[in-house]
């Protein structure tokens, strides 16, 4: 019995590990979630140097903690609805689904404007406390992040009715939307409650 | 005479030295640093589990995937006469 020499196996080719969509923005989030890192270490660390009892600060308004658990749904439910989208399903499903996503996300961008433009007309403004700052930089930034969201959840909901929307492109857009979504359930515990 | 200007405006800098308080809430006796600590720790560890975790993902991917070709390529020849 010999053996022969074994052939070196050639080298095969599979799949890329991950997309380079996906991969950019895995990192992109992964700066974004840095970023809210130090404004929660930042709102934490002032607020407790204050004395007790004066964070927030004794003259500052209420913030609407009911309303906005209340808007907060929606942009829950707006989560489950991309996830459900991202599920393998009909093509009209999942741009059904992306399409109700869209309208809840839209729901909570328009209560946080009208919440702000309401604390505003109270006199509470960036720089009316340092309270007021660290609201409007954290929940102000967060907003910016839901709105440029909006706007892409709304362009791949038109890519996906046209069928131009690619797998990689969808799951990078299902990516942020989670972490706009999930980051705000720590936002709103640490600057409304 | 281009490197003179930014020797001496180093030389002019570390010449004047002075305390600079760059954390305002660093040295605050009250909050027994025990908040700053705990912030410290969760900035320093935040960006490890991330980065650990997305490693962590690749690296199930590879493995995944690794199963599948194997899965799929067809058994090699025998080698035995």
């Amino acid at each position: 019995m010999t053996t022969a020499a074994l052939p070196l196996p050639k080298p095969v080719k599979g799949p890329p590990l991950v997309t380079s969509e996906v991969f950019g923005m895995l990192i992109w989030v992964f700066a974004e979630v840095m970023l809210f890192a130090g404004f929660i270490s930042g709102y934490n660390l002032v607020g407790a140097r204050a004395p007790a009892g004066w964070w927030p600060p004794p003259g500052d308004p209420a913030l609407p903690v009911a309303s906005t658990a209340a808007a907060s749904l929606a942009l829950l439910a707006s989560g489950v609805a991309v996830w459900w989208a991202g599920r393998p399903a009909s093509r009209a499903a999942a741009g059904r689904a992306l399409g109700i996503a869209v309208v809840l996300a839209l729901v909570f961008v328009g209560y946080q404007v009208a919440e702000f433009a309401r604390l505003l007309a109270i006199g509470f403004t960036l720089v009316s406390s340092a309270h007021g700052g660290f609201f409007y930089t954290i929940i102000g930034a967060h907003a910016l992040h839901a709105v440029s969201a909006v706007v892409a959840l709304g362009w791949g909901w038109r890519k996906l009715s046209n069928g131009t929307l690619s797998e990689p492109l969808f799951a990078a857009l299902r990516i942020y939307w989670f972490f706009v979504v999930l980051l705000w359930p720590v936002l709103f515990t640490v600057v409304y409650l | 005479m281009s490197r003179a200007l930014p020797i001496a405006a180093a030389v002019a800098v570390l010449s004047h030295p002075s305390f600079a308080l760059a954390c305002s809430s660093c040295m605050d006796p009250r909050e027994g640093n025990r908040t700053l600590l705990s912030v410290t720790v969760f900035l320093s560890l935040l960006p490890l589990a991330l980065m650990g975790g997305i490693g962590g993902w690749l690296y199930r991917r590879h493995l995944a995937v690794e199963r599948a070709l194997l899965a799929a390529s067809p058994p090699a020849p025998s080698t035995e006469r």
